[in-house]
C-alpha cells in the first residue's frame, strides 16, 4: 500500500493533480474487499474447473468423439493432481507458519521475508512503471511532432 | 491464513485480553483465536468443495459463492483495520504487539 502511494504522491507534487490520490483512496476500499475474491475464489474455480473442455472445442467434447473421452480422462487426473497439490501444499505452509506461533523472533523473519518479497515485487513494478512513464513523457512531444 | 491469524491473535492480545482479563479466561481468548481459524479455513474448504460439485451457474453454487465472498471480504475489511491499528498503536507508543506485519 504504501510503495503504491510513493509514486501517486509524486505525480501529486510534479503535476498538482490531487484526483489520482482521491481514486486510489477510494478504490482500495473495493479492492480490500474483492481481493479475497480475486486471490481465493477465482484461483480456486479455476483450479476445480480445469477439466472443463465444454468451451471453445466446437462440440468435439460431446459424445459419439470417443478420442474426446480418453482426452476428458486425462484433464481429470490433471485437475486431480493439481487440487492435491493445492491443498497439500496449503495445509503444510499453514501448519508451519501456525507452529511458529509461540517463537516471535522465527515468526517476524518469516513474515519479515514474505513483505520483503512482496514489497520486492511491488517495487519493481513502481519503478519500471516509474521508468516507462518518465520515457512516455520524453518521448511524447516528439511523437506528436 | 497467516495474516488471518496474526490480525486475530493481535486483537487478542490488544483488544480482548485488556477488556476481558478479569471475565474470561485465557483459555477462552484462545479459543476465540483458533475458532477464527476455523471459520476462515472452513471458508475456504467450502469454496473448493462447491467448485468441485457445480458449475458457476449453478443456484447452490451461486448463493453459497456470494456468501463467502462477502464474509471473506468483510474478514478481509476487518483484518486490514486490525494491523493497521495494531502498527500504528507499535509505532506512536510502546506497545504490546511484537509482530511487525505491514
Amino acid at each position: 500500500m504504501v510503495i503504491y502511494f510513493i509514486p501517486i504522491l509524486l505525480y501529486w507534487f510534479l503535476f498538482c493533480h490531487v484526483h489520482p490520490l482521491c481514486e486510489v483512496f477510494l478504490g482500495y476500499i473495493s479492492f480490500l474487499f474483492y481481493s479475497p475474491a480475486y486471490l481465493n475464489i477465482l484461483n480456486i474455480y479455476s483450479l476445480c474447473r480445469i477439466d472443463d473442455i465444454s468451451w471453445g472445442t466446437k462440440g468435439l467434447d460431446s459424445a459419439g468423439f470417443g478420442k474426446n473421452a480418453a482426452l476428458k480422462g486425462g484433464w481429470k487426473l490433471l485437475k486431480f493432481v493439481h487440487v492435491f497439490k493445492y491443498v497439500f501444499w496449503n495445509i503444510i505452509v499453514a501448519a508451519v507458519l501456525l507452529s511458529l506461533g509461540s517463537n516471535y523472533q522465527t515468526r517476524f523473519w518469516v513474515t519479515f521475508g514474505m513483505v520483503v518479497m512482496i514489497g520486492g515485487s511491488v517495487g519493481l513494478k513502481v519503478f519500471v512503471a516509474l521508468v516507462y512513464m518518465m520515457l512516455y513523457k520524453i518521448r511524447a512531444p516528439k511523437i506528436a511532432e | 491464513m497467516f495474516t488471518v491469524h496474526i490480525a486475530i491473535e493481535a486483537f487478542r492480545q490488544d483488544v480482548l485480553s485488556r477488556w476481558l482479563a478479569s471475565a474470561v479466561s485465557a483459555t477462552v481468548l484462545d479459543f476465540f483465536v483458533y475458532t477464527m481459524d476455523f471459520v476462515y479455513v472452513m471458508m475456504i474448504a467450502s469454496i473448493l468443495f462447491y467448485s468441485l460439485h457445480f458449475k458457476n451457474s449453478a443456484k447452490q453454487f451461486k448463493s453459497k459463492i456470494y456468501l463467502v465472498s462477502t464474509l471473506l471480504g468483510i474478514f478481509m475489511m476487518i483484518i486490514m483495520g486490525v494491523l493497521m491499528v495494531d502498527i500504528v498503536r507499535g509505532l506512536i507508543s510502546n506497545s504490546s504487539c511484537t509482530y511487525y506485519v505491514m
